[in-house]
């Protein structure tokens, strides 16, 4: 019954990690993908305003237009693009949903997507979904796991239609440099490329490092399509908030599915996710914590045997390299479930070239990191 | 000093936090925390690292409760020498002085309620500077010393894109 399409696509390898572990007990979990602390107080108030106004019938196709000039204010000032709240922001239910209307929006069958390899695993399935094809580059660990234009210049073909760029990345932590990313912009122009530019995790980077969005560049106004939301930096995963900025008409043509297929995202998450921007202390603090966390991580990865770290400088993962075991990812992450009761999600689940590392997250408590550490130690003596 | 107020910051959070954790969070030598947590100690600014127990969960029994107590303000030396007095009980787990219109607030925890009446009666009533009292005996606890008193289920998925 099922069509070939969907049916030849398989499933995440997380979705195995995830049934893995919640049929074992007691288990310290490094494994999850979203903030560990409630959503800011301000935002969960406008939400219950929100419902006790009964601001919860249908909003614009676009979304709120209040939602979609904050939005605007801030990409102005953050991130230094300037677009018409009224036509050039689309509000989508999570940023998830942002990604699927953008590959609908511009992919003929056959186009090639050429996708960051690790990475978020839903953007080769989004492209597949459309019948075009995801060309993986790697990011390397010598490079900090930053991808380089001369192995993005390598998978370049005739009919590359876009680039994914995804900074601050998950799974890997790393962050794009201003040079980095003016070097994809440089190519994007020369090959009349569009860019879809992930920045979900915007607001979680560390030492010092800043965040540039790509869609600011010269000449990359009208070529970029930005996406982000407020899940991760705002601790608001399940209220299901993202945006799309960029190109008028790929905009309008995400919104024509949208519309059909969508019709709004959530009222009452858009009433609450206005009042986000007006949570920066929120952000810091947590930020904060997860700077702490990151390193308390992060070094102790580094002291365990055979196990190596990069130091991420965003989101709230750490990719430590596995190979010197002999394992790979997935034994590795089924025996350290089974024999020390800690879970990470292996390498491969993002990519070909994810293989040979874990992610771990730092999205959990000082105490279960501290514990989980104690327990790999342990584990990784014994192999 | 930014790090020292990390240092009590984290410490006052977890303090069984181990010197080495400290020392990857701080980007500091071991030797160089536990240096400073001595220095703080001899200070003075460490006073003590205690434990939040949940008693009822053990099973002991014991008793909380929050006194306020009306005083008349001693020449020169205001409320200092009774509270001072009233802190040397080892019932008492708290002495504030307040606004309001009572001056001082005593946390208290015995065994029964027999303790607590004679520590009201015995030993407070009987100052000449207390003018009054007003003890509210705790019925339950929900959070104590910023640590909840209650367990509660996470609903987060283990495991997440």
């Amino acid at each position: 019954m099922i069509s070939k399409r969907v049916s030849t696509i398989p499933f995440s390898g997380i979705r195995k990690f995830f049934e893995l572990t919640q049929k074992s007990k007691d288990v310290i979990s490094l494994g999850v993908g979203e903030p560990d602390f409630p959503t800011p107080d301000p935002i969960k108030n406008s939400g219950i305003r929100a419902i006790e106004n009964n601001y919860t019938s249908y909003t614009s196709n676009y979304g709120l237009i209040e939602l979609r000039e904050a939005i605007s204010k801030k990409l102005r000032k953050v991130n230094k693009i300037k677009v018409n709240p009224k036509d050039q922001i689309l509000i989508t239910t999570g940023t998830s949903e942002a990604l699927d209307l953008v590959c609908r929006a511009i992919l003929n069958p056959g186009d090639e997507v050429i996708v960051p390899d690790p990475s978020y695993v839903s953007y080769k399935p989004c492209v597949w979904f459309t019948f075009g094809k995801p060309v993986p580059v790697p990011m390397k660990e010598e490079n900090a796991f930053r991808v380089q234009i001369k192995d993005i210049k390598k998978v370049l073909t005739k009919k590359t239609k876009a680039i994914i760029v995804a900074s601050p990345n998950n799974p890997t932590g790393s962050v794009l440099l201003k040079k980095d990313l003016e070097r994809i912009a440089d190519l994007a122009i020369e090959k009349n490329l569009t860019v879809i530019s992930d920045e979900l995790y915007e607001d979680l980077i560390y030492d010092g490092v800043k965040h540039y969005s790509i869609g600011s560049f010269n000449g990359m106004e009208d070529r970029t399509i930005t996406i982000n939301g407020f899940s991760k930096g705002y601790a608001f995963t399940g209220w299901r908030i993202g945006y799309a900025t960029g190109n008028q008409d790929v905009i309008e043509a995400m919104m024509k599915i949208h519309q059909y297929t969508m019709l709004c995202a959530p009222t009452i998450s858009q009433y609450a996710a206005i009042d986000s921007f007006n949570c920066r202390k929120y952000v810091r603090e947590m930020v904060e914590e997860y700077d702490n966390r990151r390193k308390l991580l992060v070094k102790g990865l580094n002291e365990l045997p055979n196990l190596s770290c990069v130091m991420p400088k965003g989101a709230f993962y750490t990719f430590p390299n596995i190979r010197k075991t002999g394992m790979k990812s997935e034994n590795f992450a089924e025996l350290l479930l089974k024999k020390a009761k800690v879970a990470v999600v292996p390498g491969n689940s993002f990519g070909d070239f994810g293989e040979g590392y874990v992610r771990c997250s730092y999205s959990v408590s000082r105490e279960n990191i501290t514990q989980a550490l104690e327990r790999m130690s342990g584990f990784m003596k014994r192999l | 000093m930014d790090k020292n107020k990390k240092i009590l910051e984290l410490l006052e959070d977890d303090g069984r936090v181990s010197t080495k954790s400290l020392s990857r969070m701080l980007d500091l030598s071991e030797k160089e925390v536990e240096k400073r947590i001595d220095d703080l100690k001899k200070k003075n600014i460490i006073r003590k690292f205690k434990t939040v127990v949940d008693w009822k969960k053990f099973g002991k029994r014991h008793i909380l409760a929050i006194i306020q107590i009306k005083v008349v303000p001693q020449e020169r030396e205001g409320f200092v020498r009774i509270c001072k007095e009233i802190s040397k009980d080892p019932k008492v787990k708290d002495v504030f002085v307040v606004t309001g219109e009572y001056d001082i607030i005593v946390v208290i925890e015995a065994a029964d309620l027999e303790d607590i009446s004679n520590f009201v009666t015995d030993k407070l009533a009987p100052k000449k500077e207390v003018i009054g009292t007003y003890t509210h005996i705790v019925l339950n606890e929900f959070k104590r010393d910023g640590v909840p008193m209650f367990d509660e289920e996470t609903r987060r998925l283990p495991v997440t894109p």
